[in-house]
């Protein structure tokens, strides 16, 4: 697969005669709508499955994609009503899990994401396995390489992942650096030079938010994961799912850990990251960089969206998350795609009290995966190979095109969940913010972690 | 513990009073239940059951799924020996409630005594005054967020004005401070309310008091002192419980503007409950949160009966 | 209302005087101007708020106000108005209706055991939703009434009737028997001396009781967070906590949504303040 993609890339990159490129590229329209043809052609055998009007009640975030799917979807399939909640980000993380345990009828499927965490709620029987449905739809067909497919060993498959790969990257004002004079950093040390230049020309150097779990959890695992190789890493995250014990606990004292709270308060102490870092959540943090105050902000590939649409005239541009620094102990090619993926969840209860619904729901996952039209909705992360590469780049902004080449550049090995374990519930994420607000040393933090992990403990034995 | 003179009487009561079970009092009887049994029926039903359930839960562990597991007191002496989100929690509870309840009822008093004075606009103060009272505590906090975050509009005119350096975290620096704040917009908002009280009060003093004490020689302000103040003793029984009850209920406004955070530092009981439970999945452990809230609210309760004479209401 | 005057002449000196007034002008700048800002911030473009937080409007961004925009993104202001309202008035009918009648009984009415029953409100008096979040929350899952308005205006019912019950009782004691009794002997029963003797004269204690538990429930956030999560049940203030997030969202509609979301109790409060601070003051001595 990945030399299929790759060979189409360099195809594109060597620049084949513009005839053929065009050919190729009327081909595949034509291909593409066939396939489009093909698949209205199909829905409606499969809306005469639901023969009454179907509704379903779907969570997810604020934000204009599901909006434009839900009326696609409702054009073909007439029957379907789906009633969209936008939920804060923190409710829905937050509520997500007692929504799916407390099987509360009107949550008949939800966004969601952190694969692991989500493989959690698998397991415990909350949410429905997909692994059937992938086999029969051949949905991993749709997938790149490189969108994980969540899984604790063992377990299920609970998830439809329908974002490519979403890389950490670090977005920058290229006004800022101009004026200034300074090049996009490649490690953290080039992140403390810069950072005293920025300031001295009245700058914010680096925009985090760390008062929801998102950036500074964000941050965090991908400091763990270049610090530690990825046995270690997996082993951290993955705590909860494999065998729990006190004994195992003791992997949240590992020096990795410390190291990597040590370089977050580093930054602190230094004053890279921007005033306000803890009493601000990512989009407070990402509305400093666009109103201009601050010279950079971490995010993954989707921030390109967000912040066009905060502010269309900012001039920034991106580039990939740096590593620790030039020692080769830190190069760690595990850590340069970090994945955290959209996805799909479908909570027990409506398989158990509602067939009908199920089957449009997965019907509703197969469009998206499948489906080029709404590949072409989902222009800033390519979503699945329904619509071609070269396609979707026509349509996407061409700062994510850049990322997209820059991690095939650097050649993503393995995905990682930033998402996972430890930084989802509320004590855990409370160390970290207090590490933020320099309230904690890195040392206090880990004991810290491992008391709370200890106390998780009690509770999961119980069960 | 009756003596036996005094059963003697309840006995001949008691007869004295079934011959006086005409058809009159009967019409009574049935009305008087009739009347009072659906908020009964309420309370009992969505009230008092639930603080049943929430005893029960205390005791056990449970995350949500399947039956509660029994635990007996661990989860009591976890909260007490192993939490220390809890111990900051109740300290900002204690210190929010007594804030907000001093903090309104000072500038209340304040407010209805000047307004007393009857100065010119007297009816146009009263009128903004109680205005915030009535606004939405989530969109106050909204904007007072607005003002106080790193980059809103109070840090804005600071640095506008080159007082850079007073341009910190409001809401993230010091306990103290970010508590101290969210007091403040309390008060902003819900001084109006004590105010009213208090002009009440007020109205009810017999003026000839006042004049008697002019007579004397005293001047408004030690008219004021000696006069307003204590006769309004009433009133601050009754405003200072009801105002204690309330200000115990605060979430909405501390959830808006700091969710609690950052790291626990404006943490209250409130918000500590909701964390543990609805996304620690730790219900039986919140419950003891729950508890310790419902125990409180008992005492608070019983405060507001021993003010306000409840002996003379039940007759 | 006509406010105590301890003095036949205008007070004091004109120095102490101006004095007073200009604290009074004082405390009503601050709290109009954050109000103040709020709106005319409503009319800036997002951009325009970025740049300069306290500057006027130079364009007029009517925009703001054209809440489509936040709907295609999952921010429907108009239908969480409308649960607040359908919510607020059902609940505060039901619950102004049978605490009516129940204080009524209870001060002026004799039967066995009512002591008992007045207790059971006075212990439950002050007891705040967290008290019984999580069992209530499952008990409504349970009723099937999660993300149904039954499911907070049941509850809503329970919580404040303690509350209310207790003033109105208290000031139903206050009232005047003899009223009663003249009616009692033109031949009214119970009911009816009640819906037109009583309830016409007692309007103050009755307003201050229903704005007190309007404010209350319109205002409710924590119990309703947790019970209403559907988009189509949402009431006000737990739609309004959609505006924190990853999503870009302008400060431009935020402003505008917090402006509608203020405005109407504004305007209740402009039409009605006369009654509510009677009522108000009213309940305050009697209760």
């Amino acid at each position: 697969m990945i030399i299929a993609f790759s060979t189409s890339v360099i195809l594109m990159g060597t620049g084949c005669k513009q005839e053929e490129v065009s050919e190729e590229i009327v081909k595949e329209a034509e291909e593409t709508s066939e396939e489009v043809e093909q698949e209205i052609e199909e829905e409606p055998e499969q809306s005469a499955i639901t023969t009454e009007p179907i509704e379903l009640s779907f969570w997810t975030l604020t934000g204009p994609f599901w909006f434009e799917f839900k009326e696609y979807y409702e054009s073909i399939n007439p029957n379907v009503t789906i009633n969209i909640t936008a939920q804060e980000f923190g409710f829905l993380w937050n509520m997500g899990p007692t929504a799916f345990a407390s099987g509360k009828e009107d949550l008949d499927f939800s966004y969601y994401w952190g694969g692991l965490y989500v493989d959690e709620l698998g397991k415990e029987g909350l949410l429905v396995d997909l692994a059937p449905y992938y086999e029969e739809y051949g949905w991993s067909d749709y997938m790149y390489d490189g969108t994980w497919e969540y899984k604790t060993p063992g377990s299920g498959m609970f998830v439809l992942n329908y974002a490519w790969v979403a890389s950490p990257f670090m977005y920058y004002n290229t006004d800022i650096f101009e004026e200034v004079g300074v090049e996009p950093p490649e490690t953290f040390e080039d992140i403390f030079d810069i950072s005293e230049k920025i300031k001295a020309a009245g700058y914010e150097t680096w925009a985090l938010g760390a008062s929801d779990a998102m950036a500074i959890g964000h941050l965090y695992m991908q400091l763990l994961a270049r610090y530690a190789d990825k046995d270690t890493y997996d082993k951290y995250c993955m705590w909860a799912r494999l065998d729990p014990s006190e004994e195992s606990a003791d992997i949240f004292k590992i020096q990795e850990s410390k190291d990597a709270f040590n370089m977050i308060i580093k930054l602190v102490e230094e004053g890279v990251l921007a005033k306000g870092v803890d009493v601000m959540d990512d989009g407070s943090a990402r509305q400093v960089f666009t109103s201009g105050k601050a010279a950079m902000y971490s995010s993954g590939n989707w921030g390109t969206n967000n912040i066009r649409g905060e502010n269309p005239e900012l001039n920034f541009d991106s580039f990939p998350f740096p590593v620790i620094s030039n020692d080769t102990q830190y190069i760690n090619n595990t850590a340069i795609s970090g994945a955290f993926c959209d996805c799909l969840v479908i909570p027990i209860s409506t398989k158990e009290n509602n067939p009908e619904k199920l089957a449009v729901i997965v019907d509703i996952m197969n469009t998206l995966i499948t489906d080029p039209e709404v590949s072409k909705m989902i222009s800033n992360i390519p979503n699945s190979k329904a619509l071609p590469l070269e396609e979707l780049e026509k349509l996407m902004d061409p700062i994510t095109v850049q990322q997209i080449r820059e991690v095939e550049a650097m050649g993503y090995v393995e995905a990682i969940d930033v998402w996972t374990g430890p930084l989802r519930t509320e004590p855990y994420r409370a160390v970290t913010q207090a590490v933020v607000g320099g309230k904690m040393t890195a040392e206090e933090a880990i004991e810290e972690m491992y008391r709370i992990a200890l106390l998780d403990l009690e509770e999961r034995v119980e069960q | 513990m009756l003596k036996v003179g005094e059963f003697i009487d309840y006995y001949n009561l008691v007869g004295f009073m079934s011959k006086r079970i005409n058809r009159n009092n009967f019409v009574n009887y049935i009305t008087g239940y009739s009347f009072v049994i659906p908020p009964l029926i309420f309370v009992v039903l969505f009230i008092m059951v639930p603080v049943f359930k929430s005893f029960y839960l205390s005791f056990t562990s449970w995350r949500g799924l399947g039956e509660p597991s029994f635990t007996g007191l661990r989860n009591y002496i976890n909260l007490f020996t192993k939490d220390p989100a809890f111990y900051i929690a109740l300290k900002n509870s204690l210190l929010f409630q007594f804030g907000a309840t001093a903090g309104t009822i000072l500038v209340g008093l304040i407010l209805a005594l000047l307004i007393d004075l009857k100065i010119r606009f007297w009816r146009f103060y009263r009128f903004v005054f109680f205005l915030p009272v009535v606004l939405s505590t989530i969109a106050i906090g909204f904007m007072w967020q607005k003002v106080f975050d790193p980059y809103g509009l109070l840090n804005t005119i600071l640095e506008a004005l080159t007082l850079d350096r007073f341009a910190i975290i409001w809401l993230g620096q010091s306990q103290w401070l970010a508590m101290g704040i969210i007091v403040f917009v309390t008060i902003w908002q819900y001084s109006g309310f004590p105010m009213l009280f208090f002009l009440a009060g007020l109205q009810n003093i017999d003026p000839e008091i006042y004049e008697a004490a002019r007579i004397d020689g005293a001047s408004t302000i030690k008219r004021i002192i000696h006069v307003s103040i204590p006769l309004l003793k009433n009133v601050f029984s009754v405003i200072i419980v009801l105002q204690l009850i309330f200000s115990f209920k605060v979430f909405g406004i501390v959830w808006v503007m700091t969710q609690g955070g950052p790291a626990n530092l404006t943490e209250v009981l409130g918000t500590h409950l909701y964390k543990v439970a609805f996304t620690g999945q730790s219900f039986g452990y919140g419950s003891v949160i729950a508890v310790l809230i419902f125990i409180v609210s008992m005492i608070y309760a019983y405060l507001y009966t021993r003010i306000s004479g409840y002996k003379n209401t039940l007759k | 209302m006509q406010l105590n005057t301890h003095r036949k002449r205008p007070f004091g000196s004109i120095f102490g005087r101006s004095l007073i007034q200009i604290f009074m002008i004082s405390w009503t700048l601050m709290l109009l101007l954050p109000i103040f800002w709020l709106l005319y911030s409503s009319f800036k473009t997002s951009s325009a708020i970025r740049a300069n937080t306290f500057a006027f409007p130079k364009v007029i961004a009517w925009e703001n106000y054209d809440f489509s925009s936040l709907s295609d993104v999952g921010l429907t202001i108009g239908i969480y108005y409308r649960n607040s309202i359908i919510i607020s008035v059902v609940s505060l009918f039901i619950l102004i209706f049978i605490s009516l009648i129940a204080s009524y009984s209870i001060a002026k009415l004799k039967f066995p055991g009512k002591n008992v029953i007045m207790i059971i409100f006075i212990a439950l008096l002050g007891i705040p939703v967290h008290a019984i979040l999580i069992p209530l929350y499952y008990q409504m899952l349970s009723y099937g009434l999660l993300d149904k308005y039954l499911g907070v205006i049941l509850p809503y019912i329970a919580l404040f009737s303690p509350f209310t019950i207790l003033l109105l009782q208290a000031y139903f004691r206050e009232f005047p028997n003899e009223l009663i009794d003249a009616a009692k002997i033109d031949g009214c029963g119970n009911l009816r001396t009640f819906f037109s003797i009583v309830l016409p004269i007692s309007k103050g204690a009755v307003s201050s009781v229903l704005i007190i538990n309007f404010i209350n429930i319109w205002n409710e956030f924590l119990f309703a967070l947790v019970v209403m999560t559907n988009n189509n049940a949402k009431t006000l203030p737990v739609g309004l906590m959609g505006f924190k997030g990853t999503y870009a969202i302008e400060w431009g509609p935020l402003f505008a949504t917090l402006v509608i979301t203020i405005i109407p109790t504004i305007i209740i409060y402009f039409i009605f303040h006369r009654n509510i601070i009677q009522g108000i003051t009213t309940g305050a001595i009697k209760g």
